[in-house]
């Protein structure tokens, strides 16, 4: 199946096939599909149209893409801590490990969503970019190693550092491979057609 | 813009670390270059405008002060090491 100009091989789990998006890790695409309710073991060829639409959907404009609402069960209710403060005796959980389960939760619910402001491909690239091309332009020594193409993290260069030397360039390639069906006009008209 | 600066680096309750220059005011007034050998120093924004003249282990780098550069450390703007040129061999 072709989505947003990726090949998406139809024996593969969406979970697997969704990582091909530059920008998409496996713990953001198990998120995405909990957002959208596809189940993790869910097959390529399984999907069903709303579920395509949705993802193309999604994977086209993360950012503006509004969250659903969050299910009714879910919401956080704060322990009756008078209720537990009496039955403490008899359960064997104390108060205490409660309420810190309590802000436990509190803590897991209030973490930022990382759907809400996710970067992928092309923007992707253009920000990684744009953070060297800031480093080079204030002359800092992180700036000096991208462009002389040596590794910038204090590496050795008597021996190895030769993927700095592959990939850091004075104008670094954004893109990795770009070969492939992706390039022709006609294959991207047909995914954007979801053929 | 850095994330990892303030996730990994340093605890928050300490702030950034710093040196505290004597001559601050004095060299925002009249320009003159501070000499420093605290490579390590962070610079704070009311560094931006001033010339530091950082030390590289032989000799002074001039570093002057932008506001693009607050949060980074004055030593990643003063090069240590020497850059590799290929010298051809007189004597053969």
């Amino acid at each position: 199946m072709f989505l947003l100009g990726h090949n998406l091989p139809d024996t593969k789990l969406v979970r697997i096939a969704l990582t091909s998006f530059y920008g998409i890790s496996h713990h953001i695409s198990s998120r995405l599909l909990a957002r959208l309710q596809i189940h993790q073991t869910c097959l390529v060829n399984e999907l069903t149209e709303p579920q395509i639409t949705a993802l193309s959907a999604y994977l086209s404009s993360p950012n503006t893409t509004p969250a659903p609402p969050p299910t009714p069960l879910n919401t956080p209710t704060p322990p009756p801590f008078s209720l537990v403060a009496s039955s403490s005796s008899s359960s064997s959980s104390s108060p205490k490990t409660i309420k810190v389960l309590y802000e436990a939760q509190r803590w897991i619910d209030k973490r930022p969503d990382p759907l809400s402001d996710l970067k992928i491909e092309t923007e992707l690239r253009k920000e990684l970019l744009a953070n060297i091309a800031h480093l080079r332009q204030i002359g800092t020594y992180r700036g000096k190693r991208h462009a002389g193409g040596f590794p910038v993290r204090g590496q050795r260069t008597k021996t190895n550092g030769h993927t700095a030397g592959r990939l850091n360039k004075i104008d670094r390639r954004g893109f990795s491979t770009y070969a492939g069906p992706t390039d022709s006009p006609i294959l991207s008209m047909l995914s954007r057609s979801r053929i | 813009m850095r994330p990892s600066l303030v996730l990994l680096q340093r605890s928050t309750w300490k702030g950034p670390y710093f040196t505290a220059f004597p001559n601050l005011a004095d060299a925002l007034k009249n320009g003159t270059p501070i000499y420093t050998r605290a490579r390590s120093c962070t610079i704070v924004p009311n560094f931006v405008g001033i010339k530091f003249m950082v030390h590289n282990g032989i000799d002074y780098v001039p570093v002057p002060i932008t506001e693009e550069m607050v949060g980074y450390k004055l030593g990643e703007f003063s090069v240590t090491r020497k850059k590799f040129t290929y010298k051809a061999s007189r004597n053969r």
